[in-house]
């Protein structure tokens, strides 16, 4: 390691820094062969301050870069080995799951934004639940956290969607007459409810605290695997007149997130709300994600939920993706329910509705195909 | 939460805690300051504040995380829904309107949003476990009472020796300074003393719509979503539904010619959960679907509907209602 | 550099303990103090610290170089770095040039991302030299790089081989991207090569605001000096080791001074404004209406650069890079 850094890159407190930088101490190498007294008396610190000092400075980079977890370096051909192991959490709407490649991918940020009523709130509800299908069956066999800012987090609704996951999987088991005695690993209601867990937040304050305790959470309970934040604009657009507080908390909560999904290898699923943009120079408006172009950076996908003016149906398209191919195509997510489908989202308005929406149903899970 | 009381980790000496008390008023504030500010401060390592963010953070949240089945199985913790005492709107809409969020009524003038509304505040005095008083804000037309003592009287039939009009606490609101002034400080004092269980405006559209050309556009949504910010926070700290009556407005892109979309924008329709529409329905074609086992549906002139547009619970669905001296009911979906 | 016992007759065993013990151990420290103060606190001959001094700084200091001796150096160790796409290496005379710093910036889906995996993608096309991607969001995606390296799909040695010349990291603060590019540094200067890095010949940071915005708070003088060391730090790494740097950067609206939001500036402000050696700003071309694909022509201006003449602007196609409109 070499000393020749310069402390003013380190995490040091700006204060002491301060007062290191006055006495002549820039670089780490001035630092390191000293005890703390001689820099306590030198630099006008305490004794305890120097010490922190010297613990940070001689922190070896590499301890620093693991220091959250693993940050090694690894070549693309690592990254397409791991490529094929990519876990996604399946939506059951066939048409977003092959536009995001399979699900909601793990380790990846994906953002879902739309109108009021363009069901965000079903696809997260839809999400928690699906991230509980055992292994076996070609899910991921983890929990949730749920951290709900908008009070859309409704039992009833849950319950309801747990009810005909478990209920799918039964059938799923039934069907392919499978020897294994899985009784043990049987999904019930009870257990996808036990297995997401809730924040409820009612201010920023509030959801930055949720999100500050989530390495916690989930260095603790390791079968978490999505964290779904529904939605993070609500608490961002009330009483929001700093737009450069805005723009840092934002940015903070990204690294976070960022963070969470690489470290412990969960999904992180966030909602966004939509705003008018007016242009300016057409002098016509139209709908964008709301939160601003900064945030526009942080998330791997975007999906946007419309309705289509024509039909009154409901699309969803990839906004924005890595690779090119999605980023051009144009979703419909499929109307009508399947007779007897299990999903309940289409079940829930295909049965009652003439709105014809939305997602339909994967006849047979993806595990079995 | 003060921040005196904090304590926790070791590096967290009282005379630090006092230091940041001094920059701020509330110890959450913290959460908010960047690294290098929280450093600066509390005369911390940048990593430290992280840690100390943290334990802010658990004293903010003390319980944590809870599991859904917890919340299943602790009523407190869920939502209760406000009966619309009509059995079959209160199927549609699952219990009736939900608690703690808003909830959106709106239609064009004369299909009933106002009736709906006065039933709402009957109908929480039924309720006797979540249930109590109700104020109602009007911002567009005198409080209809003449229709509130007609149905006074049928609901003194459900709850005997009780004073339905006694808790009713009715506002009338002409201007902004007016509604600012009754929802930022009367409705919290009101709603501080735990008798008033529901808060019905009537309506939002009516002042939000008139005062602000197009040009000011950006200014309404502010406004908007700062008053929609005070009513999510009553309805959360108090536990009770928020009733927002709104109007309607032609619908430019959608579908047929007389289709209609709430009024007030994408600014408003991201502060409500619920949306209910309601409009008015052709009465020849009503009296086909006329059902015999409805006895008292003799003489109702108009027939109409009632559309759940979204919710986080509800399918989207539309039944016929009718309107008689007892109130709103509920015929059918309409398929 | 350290100092050593014997760099000089005044540089004996015990000067250098004494040296050691002020917390002197570099030429930096040693010279950045005030002489007179130092042979006082240290108790030594003023006489021989001057002459240390002299010796120190006559080693050390800059020498006036002829542009000559500049050039044929230049010509020995520059590399010019294609991005894979025609286009872009004509707005940037040939391509990215090592020891320079490249800022791409835009909005979102302007195809900044896809951009560095073309240049990540041909900058390993040659045998020897490496790449390292450094990114916070994990943007880093296999189908993209494989299609940037659609001229050797067929072969699967020569694929894994480039593949396994790219690096990626996540980092999540900017501390970490200073431990990491001090790493980077030192460890490409030891003797034995190769080092883990290979023969490093391009490092991309992506989206360098996420790392910034976190730490603006309301210390601003700190914040920029940490922005302007980010800065120092990358084009040292740039020249140092001869690599090319290539940043991307988000754009933020101009307010004030009556203009319309339409004109739209890269982030981060004035102080890493000055950085760049050459900044490409990406515009999608046609109207960008929400929700809906839009056409994948993206217009890059260069708006700042120190070869070409500036403001200069071509078309370019994220879906076939080879493409010149």
């Amino acid at each position: 390691m070499s000393y020749s850094r310069e402390i003013t890159t380190f995490p040091l407190n700006p204060v002491v820094m301060g007062k290191l930088l006055q006495v002549g101490f820039n670089l780490a190498s001035s630092l390191i062969s000293l005890s703390p007294v001689n820099i306590s008396l030198s630099a006008g610190i305490s004794v305890d301050e120097a010490k922190q000092v010297l613990k940070i400075v001689q922190e070896d980079v590499n301890t620093c870069l693991q220091i959250s977890g693993e940050c090694v370096a690894k070549s693309a051909f690592d990254l397409l080995c791991a490529e094929q192991e990519q876990e996604h959490i399946v939506t059951f709407c066939e048409a977003v799951d092959s536009m995001l490649g399979g699900g909601v991918p793990v380790c990846k940020l994906t953002e879902i934004c739309g109108a009021p009523g363009m069901g965000k709130t079903q696809l997260c509800l839809q999400l928690a639940v699906d991230v509980h299908i055992p292994e076996h069956l070609g899910g991921v066999e983890g929990e949730a956290v749920y951290i709900d800012t908008e009070g859309g987090l409704i039992l009833d609704r849950l319950v309801e969607l747990a009810r005909s996951a478990v209920l799918h999987c039964q059938q799923v088991v039934e069907a392919s007459q499978s020897t294994l005695d899985q009784s043990s690993h049987a999904l019930t209601v009870d257990k996808i409810l036990g297995g997401i867990h809730c924040f409820r937040c009612h201010d920023y304050y509030e959801l930055i605290a949720a999100v500050q305790l989530l390495p916690t959470l989930l260095t603790q309970n390791e079968k978490i695997k999505l964290v779904v934040v529904d939605s993070l604009a609500s608490p961002f657009r009330h009483n929001m007149d700093d737009m450069s507080l805005r723009r840092r908390l934002l940015a903070t909560l990204a690294q976070s997130f960022l963070r969470v999904a690489a470290n412990f290898k969960t999904a992180v699923v966030l909602t966004n709300q939509m705003t008018t943009k007016i242009m300016p120079r057409e002098g016509d408006s139209h709908h964008i994600p709301a939160l601003g172009d900064n945030w526009a950076h942080v998330s791997h996908n975007r999906i946007v939920l419309t309705r289509d003016c024509s039909n009154n149906k409901r699309k969803a398209s990839l906004y924005k993706g890595p690779n090119k191919k999605e980023e051009l195509c144009f979703f419909q997510i499929t109307l009508k329910a399947v007779a007897n489908s299990w999903l309940c989202v289409s079940k829930l308005f295909g049965s009652s509705s003439k709105l014809e929406l939305v997602h339909v149903i994967h006849g047979a899970h993806h595990a079995l195909v | 939460m003060k921040t005196g009381k904090a304590t926790g980790p070791d590096m967290i000496s009282t005379e630090m805690m006092q230091a940041l008390e001094a920059n701020m008023s509330e110890s959450r504030q913290i959460l908010t300051l960047s690294g290098s500010d929280l450093a600066n401060l509390s005369g911390l390592s940048c990593r430290d504040a992280e840690l100390l963010k943290t334990h802010i953070a658990s004293q903010l949240i003390p319980q944590g995380p809870l599991t859904a089945l917890q919340i299943l199985k602790d009523e407190s913790l869920q939502p209760w829904k406000l009966s619309t005492s009509c059995p079959v709107i209160d199927k549609v809409l699952k219990g009736g309107f939900l608690s703690g969020v808003i909830s959106e009524i709106s239609g064009e003038s004369a299909c009933g949003k106002t009736q709906l509304c006065l039933q709402l505040c009957l109908s929480v005095q039924i309720d006797e476990k979540n249930g109590g008083g109700a104020v109602y804000i009007c911002t567009e037309d005198v409080f209809p009472s003449r229709r509130l003592q007609q149905l006074i009287r049928f609901y003194n039939s459900k709850r005997r020796s009780h004073k339905f009009g006694d808790n009713i606490f009715i506002e009338h609101v002409a201007d902004f300074e007016g509604l600012d002034l009754c929802v930022e400080k009367r409705l919290p004092a009101l709603l501080a003393r735990g008798m008033v269980k529901l808060v019905v405006i009537d309506s939002v559209a009516a002042l939000f719509r008139c005062h602000y050309t197009a040009a000011q556009m950006m200014e309404r949504a502010h406004h908007l979503s700062q008053f929609a910010s005070v009513l999510h926070q009553l309805a959360a700290q108090h536990r009770i539904p928020v009733i927002c009556v709104n109007q309607v407005s032609a619908n430019m892109d959608g579908p047929g010619i007389n289709s209609v979309t709430p009024a007030l924008g994408l600014t408003w329709a991201n502060q409500v959960t619920c949306r209910v529409m309601m409009s008015r329905v052709e009465s020849s074609e009503a009296v086909e679907d006329q059902q015999p086992n409805h006895t008292i549906a003799k003489n109702f002139p108009t027939y109409r509907q009632l559309s759940v547009l979204f919710a986080p619970h509800l399918a989207p669905a539309r039944i016929k209602v009718y309107i008689d001296d007892t109130g709103m009911h509920g015929i059918g979906a309409i398929t | 550099m350290a100092l050593k016992v014997g760099m000089c007759t005044a540089m004996n065993a015990e000067m250098f303990t004494k040296l050691e013990t002020a917390g002197i151990a570099s030429a930096v420290d040693f010279i950045s103090r005030d002489p007179e103060v130092l042979s006082r606190e240290l108790n030594v001959a003023y006489k021989d610290v001057c002459s240390i001094r002299r010796v120190l700084l006559a080693e050390l200091c800059a020498h006036p170089v002829s542009a000559l001796k500049l050039y044929e150096d230049a010509l020995s160790s520059l590399t010019i770095l294609s991005t894979g796409c025609s286009v872009l290496d004509q707005l940037l005379d040939g391509g990215l040039y090592t020891g320079e710093l490249t800022e791409l910036a835009g909005d979102t889906a302007t195809g900044k991302t896809r951009i560095c995996h073309w240049c990540a993608a041909a900058a390993v096309k040659n045998d020897l030299s490496s790449a390292l991607y450094i990114d916070m969001g994990g943007s880093f995606d296999i189908p993209t790089i494989l299609d940037a390296m659609a001229e050797v799909a067929g072969d699967q040695a020569a694929v894994q081989s480039r593949l396994r010349r790219i690096k990626c990291l996540q980092v999540f603060d900017v501390f970490q991207l200073f431990a990491l590019l001090e790493k980077v540094m030192a460890d490409s200067s030891k003797e034995e090569l190769p080092s883990e890095w290979g023969n490093l010949k391009l490092v991309i940071v992506e989206n360098l605001p996420l790392f910034i915005y976190p730490i603006m708070g309301a210390n601003a003088p700190y914040n920029q000096g940490i922005l302007s060391r980010l800065g120092l730090k990358l084009k040292q790494l740039a020249g140092s080791l001869s690599v090319a740097v290539l940043v991307t950067n988000s754009l933020v609206s101009m307010y004030g001074q009556g203009r319309t939001d339409q004109q739209r500036k890269a982030a981060l402000g004035r102080v890493w404004s000055h950085v760049p050696h050459n900044r490409i700003i990406l515009n999608r071309v046609g109207s960008d209406s929400a929700g809906f694909p839009r056409p994948t022509e993206v217009e890059a201006t260069l708006v700042k650069s120190s070869h070409q003449q500036t403001p200069f602007t071509a078309t370019l196609n994220l879906a076939d890079r080879d493409a010149s409109t």
